[in-house]
């Protein structure tokens, strides 16, 4: 992403928390990485530096991402999170499934689906 | 920290009130939009922020410090505090200096009344946007105008820096860049930007804080997450009909339309509470939707009996 | 930075900006000074009307020059216009009030400019006309260097005089145009309104006579920079007149402009109250203006309905013209008729005041226990002892001047003539000639000037029959005063006396005898002519037939104008004497005795 889609429901700051956490969950930033700064992220995206700020607040809040004074912010250990967030996921589908169940949507269907993007893996 | 109480302000002798009693508070470190339609007041609250106008009452506190001197006699405004206008910068919004002049003369002009002016940094900005410092004004675009202005007052190192319709009618990618330049200045120093437009959309992505003018008064003026926050859209489709007029009475309504058998409605409310009041008549169909500042302002202003769309026709 | 430090840069700055001022005061100044002086100094050695340097440098770039007043009012135009043009625009105004820098220091630092971008010049140029041109030219006198120090000083004070009056209107107004023209407006508006008084006192009173004062001068650093020093009146008077108006200008000017508001640039004034107060004053010049010009056309029978039609004329005419250049549109001609119908009353009560003269002006005299002393001229006395009025050779003077030569304290006997002649005045007379009416004898024109306690000096002009003026004549037999006053044979001295020529006026052939006397018979003759003059009556000399004159010359025969030309009547029986036993018997033998015609004694 390289700039806040502002067509998008979701407040700006919520929009830069996601696509942290998307980035620390699917491992494409270690631990210990350097998150780029306020400054660095305000200028790049044209952003009110309050509202970065405000989402390093969550994303540390979380635990996503822990803060050295002076030096910045960096990824955390992420163990934990991602558990919270496949919990979090799975919530939010069973939730999108119950609504495609009342459209008529079959179990076979879904399980064609499963069956596509997990393969023949094992549990 | 600016603030302002009960300003006042007539022009003609009387004749016409641009402002009536106005009062708000403009925090450090934040962007402010001020927004309302041409003749709301805004450019004349900018010009009496900085000083160019002289308020018939009221007055502004720089840092709890009193900007205009009032005459004990008279009770009149005599003058302003002149050092507190070292943290000014007013960009009022059409081109106000001398057109034979050269971007490189207004620098220089600057820099005799701003002793934090960057000359240096202005030249180098200068040249990242492409546009030639010893050209005269007079040819450049009303575009490049406005940039060279904004380039100014980002470099006169001013803490206030009161941008009237600045980014309006800029072209999206300039846009950008400044809004890029001013988030760095906010995060490099004490910074408070106040950025008067009557384009909501441009407001919308950058301001912390918003206060909205109509006809010299203010209609409100929150921060600008604490609105979206509050208020929320709902699209449903009940399958009893006739609970739908329960259902809106029971809710915070604002606004309510109905689009073939989907109602629209824009209810005052946290958006769990919203669901849940929406959620308990059993819909077919029940989404929550984002809510445009516009649709905000809307809500805020047709509830107190304005009319929307004059307040920006 | 500290403030004087960036006072100078931002004097440097807008010097900088408006640098062509500089250029042109130059380039006019090098005109006007030193090549002026320059051409006089060419002139010079063809031997032309003046006498030496100095005067001519006087006459051009120094204190009595006709054209430097003028000059430096036209630079102080341009330099506050091009100082404060920006007032006008909204723009500029943004701008300037928003910079951190207070309204008086903005104020000092362009009006600062202005003034060095014109003196600065003006000093070069002066220093080349006074020292430099004069050195290469081998004509340089010390004189020269203290008068062209006298004239750069009085000149750049009446710069800064005019100068402050013009930023003044700029100030006042928020529009270039309007406010050069209200700067002009306010240094012309003193002058003409006395110029107005004294054009109807001039028409409506017959009797009233105003001297040349300084005070009409007051009234405008223009009329002071341009009239005043070193002619017709004293240098230090409008010096200090200048430094009045300039001190109080730039007071007004900055205070005015602190408060100023931003706003109000592209508005007509700052403050409302001065359209109406304008327009009003304009108003009453416009209504002044066509009424006299219809009423007084015909300038022997005023008719005042003309005035009134011209008057109400005048009014509309100028009240349109006042809105449509301040405005560019005619606003609420309802409302403004309360404005229109104001000045136009105005204007013919003061009208009226002085035709009607309700408090009987023309009439008037001052009081006699407030009297010092009195004195008269008349043109037409000068007749009694002169053959001809030719007053060509002599210096012309003003009546304010003679009079105040032969001011007598024992001032009764003029003072009942003057009584006589006011109280008779008919306010209807025509002023311009003596009146021969069917009356035994004729009128005679005489200037009197009453001199107050208070030291303040009041004129007045009758047309005075000669039986009152016989009479004050025989009032005044025996006072010495009077007779060394008036007597005209008093007042020469015989160190001034060369030769004495004797002709006779009926003698064809120009028949001059030239005396041959000594000191002691001078002094005999003028005895002889003063006590034959006193004891004649100027009716008696009027009526009185003659026949002999004497030219009284200062310098040897042919070179110049007589001294004094002298009638010699019959009844000057002393000098006739005189002269016979002094060898004038050729000429008075040449008398037809038989053609005299004596009519009174």
């Amino acid at each position: 992403m390289a700039f806040v889609d502002y067509r998008d429901p979701r407040p700006v700051y919520e929009q830069i928390v996601d696509y942290y956490e998307k980035l620390i969950l699917t491992g494409a930033m270690q631990p210990d990485d350097r998150i780029p700064s306020v400054r660095q992220t305000a200028a790049e995206w044209s952003i009110n530096p309050n509202t970065i700020q405000k989402a390093f607040s969550i994303l540390e809040e979380r635990g996503y991402i822990y803060a050295v004074p002076g030096r910045g912010n960096f990824v955390a250990e992420t163990g934990d999170l991602l558990k919270q967030r496949i919990e979090r996921f799975l919530e939010d589908e069973e939730k999108n499934i119950r609504e495609a169940k009342a459209f008529g949507v079959k179990k076979s269907q879904m399980e064609d689906i499963l069956n596509r993007v997990f393969g023949s893996d094992e549990a | 920290m600016i603030e302002i109480r009960d300003i006042s302000k007539s022009y003609d002798d009387g004749a016409s009130k641009a402002l009536s009693g106005i009062s708000m508070r403009i925090d450090d470190g934040r962007v402010f939009g001020l927004i309302g339609t041409n003749g709301a007041g805004k450019s004349t609250l900018m010009r009496i922020m900085s000083g160019v106008i002289r308020p018939d009452s009221g007055n502004v506190w720089y840092d709890r410090r009193q900007f205009f001197r009032v005459s004990g006699r008279t009770g009149r405004v005599s003058g302003e505090d002149t050092a507190l206008k070292t943290d000014i910068c007013f960009l009022p919004d059409s081109w106000n200096f001398p057109l034979n002049a050269t971007p490189a003369e207004c620098a220089h002009r600057f820099q005799l009344f701003y002793q934090n002016f960057n000359e240096e940094r202005f030249r180098k900005m200068m040249q990242t946007v492409g546009l030639d410092l010893s050209r005269p004004v007079r040819t450049f675009s009303r575009g490049m105008r406005k940039e060279t202005s904004m380039l100014l007052g980002l470099c006169a190192g001013t803490r206030y820096l009161f941008c009237d319709e600045i980014f309006d009618g800029l072209d999206p990618v300039v846009r950008q860049a400044m809004k890029s330049l001013v988030a760095e200045e906010m995060v490099d120093r004490n910074f408070t930007p106040v950025i008067a437009s009557h384009n909501l959309r441009e407001l919308e992505d950058f301001c912390d804080h918003v206060g909205l003018l109509y006809k010299g008064g203010v209609l409100l003026s929150e921060e600008l997450e604490n609105m979206k926050l509050s208020i929320h859209k709902v699209q449903f489709v009940l399958r009893d009909k006739g609970r739908e007029d329960e259902l809106c009475r029971n809710l915070d309504v604002l606004q309510c339309r109905k689009r073939g058998s989907v109602m629209e409605i824009l209810a005052r409310g946290s958006a769990d509470d919203i669901m849940q009041t929406v959620r308990s008549e059993d819909p077919v169909f029940a989404e929550i939707l984002p809510v445009t500042l516009e649709e905000a302002f809307i809500g805020e202003t047709e509830v107190n009996g304005y009319d929307f769309n004059s307040l920006f026709s | 930075m500290t403030s004087t430090v960036s006072f100078r840069k931002e004097l440097r700055d807008n010097m900088r900006e408006r640098i062509w001022l500089f250029a042109i005061i130059l380039a006019v100044g090098i005109l006007l000074l030193p090549v002026a002086v320059f051409l006089e100094i060419q002139d010079a050695s063809l031997e032309s009307v003046h006498s030496n340097i100095v005067d001519a440098f006087r006459q051009t770039a120094g204190l009595q020059s006709g054209y430097m007043g003028a000059a430096v009012s036209v630079a102080a135009g341009m330099a506050s216009v091009s100082g404060f043009s920006w007032l006008g625009s909204q723009e500029r105004n943004d701008l300037m009030h928003s910079l951190p820098v207070s309204r008086e220091r903005i104020f000092a630092v362009i009006y600062t400019s202005g003034a060095v971008l014109c003196i600065a010049p003006y000093l070069i140029c002066q220093i080349f006309a006074a020292l430099v041109v004069p050195l290469v030219n081998g004509c340089f006198q010390g004189a020269l260097a203290v008068e062209g120090l006298k004239a750069a000083a009085f000149f750049i004070l009446a710069f800064l005089s005019v100068y402050s009056v013009f930023c003044l209107g700029m100030i006042l107004s928020g529009r270039t145009g309007l406010g050069a023209a209200l700067g002009i407006f306010i240094l012309v508006i003193g002058p003409a309104v006395y110029w107005l008084v004294t054009i109807l006192i001039h028409v409506n009173f017959s009797t009233v006579l105003i001297a040349g004062n300084s005070f009409q001068w007051m009234l405008s650093p223009v009329a002071l920079a341009v009239s005043g020093p070193g002619k017709d009146f004293s240098t230090w008077a409008a010096v200090v007149g200048l430094a009045v108006w300039a001190v109080a200008c730039l007071i007004l000017d900055c205070r005015i402009y602190a408060m100023r508001p931003s706003e109000k640039a592209g508005s007509a004034f700052i403050f409302r109250w001065i359209s109406p107060v304008l327009q009003i004053i304009l108003m009453a010049f416009g209504g002044f203006g066509l009424g006299l010009m219809f009423g007084y056309y015909n300038s022997t029978s005023p008719s005042y309905a003309l005035f009134i039609t011209g008057a109400a004329v005048g009014c509309l005419v100028v009240w349109i013209i006042s809105e449509l250049v301040f405005y560019g549109k005619i606003r609420h001609f309802r409302k403004k008729c309360r404005l229109i119908a104001g000045a136009f009353g105005g204007t013919i009560l003061i009208f009226l005041m002085f035709a009607l003269d309700p408090l009987h002006v023309d009439q008037r005299i001052p009081d006699a226990d407030h009297v010092q002393a009195m004195g008269l001229w008349s043109d037409s006395l000068d007749y009694l002892y002169m053959t001809t009025n030719d007053t060509s050779g002599t210096e012309y003077r003003e009546f304010d001047e003679r009079i105040s030569d032969v001011l007598i304290t024992d001032f009764e006997p003029m003072y009942e003539m003057a009584q006589e002649a006011a109280s008779s005045q008919d306010a209807e007379s025509d002023i311009y000639q003596s009146n021969h009416t069917e009356e035994a004898g004729t009128n005679v024109l005489i200037d009197i000037g009453w001199k107050l306690k208070s030291g303040r000096m009041v004129y007045r002009e009758y047309s005075v029959s000669d039986a009152s003026l016989e009479k004050m004549w025989d009032d005044y037999r025996d006072s010495d005063e009077f007779d060394e006053n008036y007597n005209p044979f008093r007042k020469i001295s015989v160190s001034d006396i060369h030769s004495v020529s004797v002709y006779s006026t009926t003698d064809a052939d120009d028949n001059t005898e030239f005396l041959d006397l000594d000191e002691g018979e001078k002094q005999e003759l003028v005895d002889a002519l003063a006590e034959d003059f006193r004891t004649s009556r100027p009716k008696e000399l009027l009526q009185s037939y003659y026949q002999v004159a004497l030219d009284i010359n200062e310098w040897s025969e042919n070179t110049k104008d007589p001294l004094m030309n002298i009638t010699v009547y019959d009844s000057y029986k002393n000098t006739m004497a005189f002269l016979q036993s002094h060898g004038a018997a050729e000429v008075l033998n040449t008398l037809n005795t038989d053609e005299t015609v004596s009519a009174g004694a």
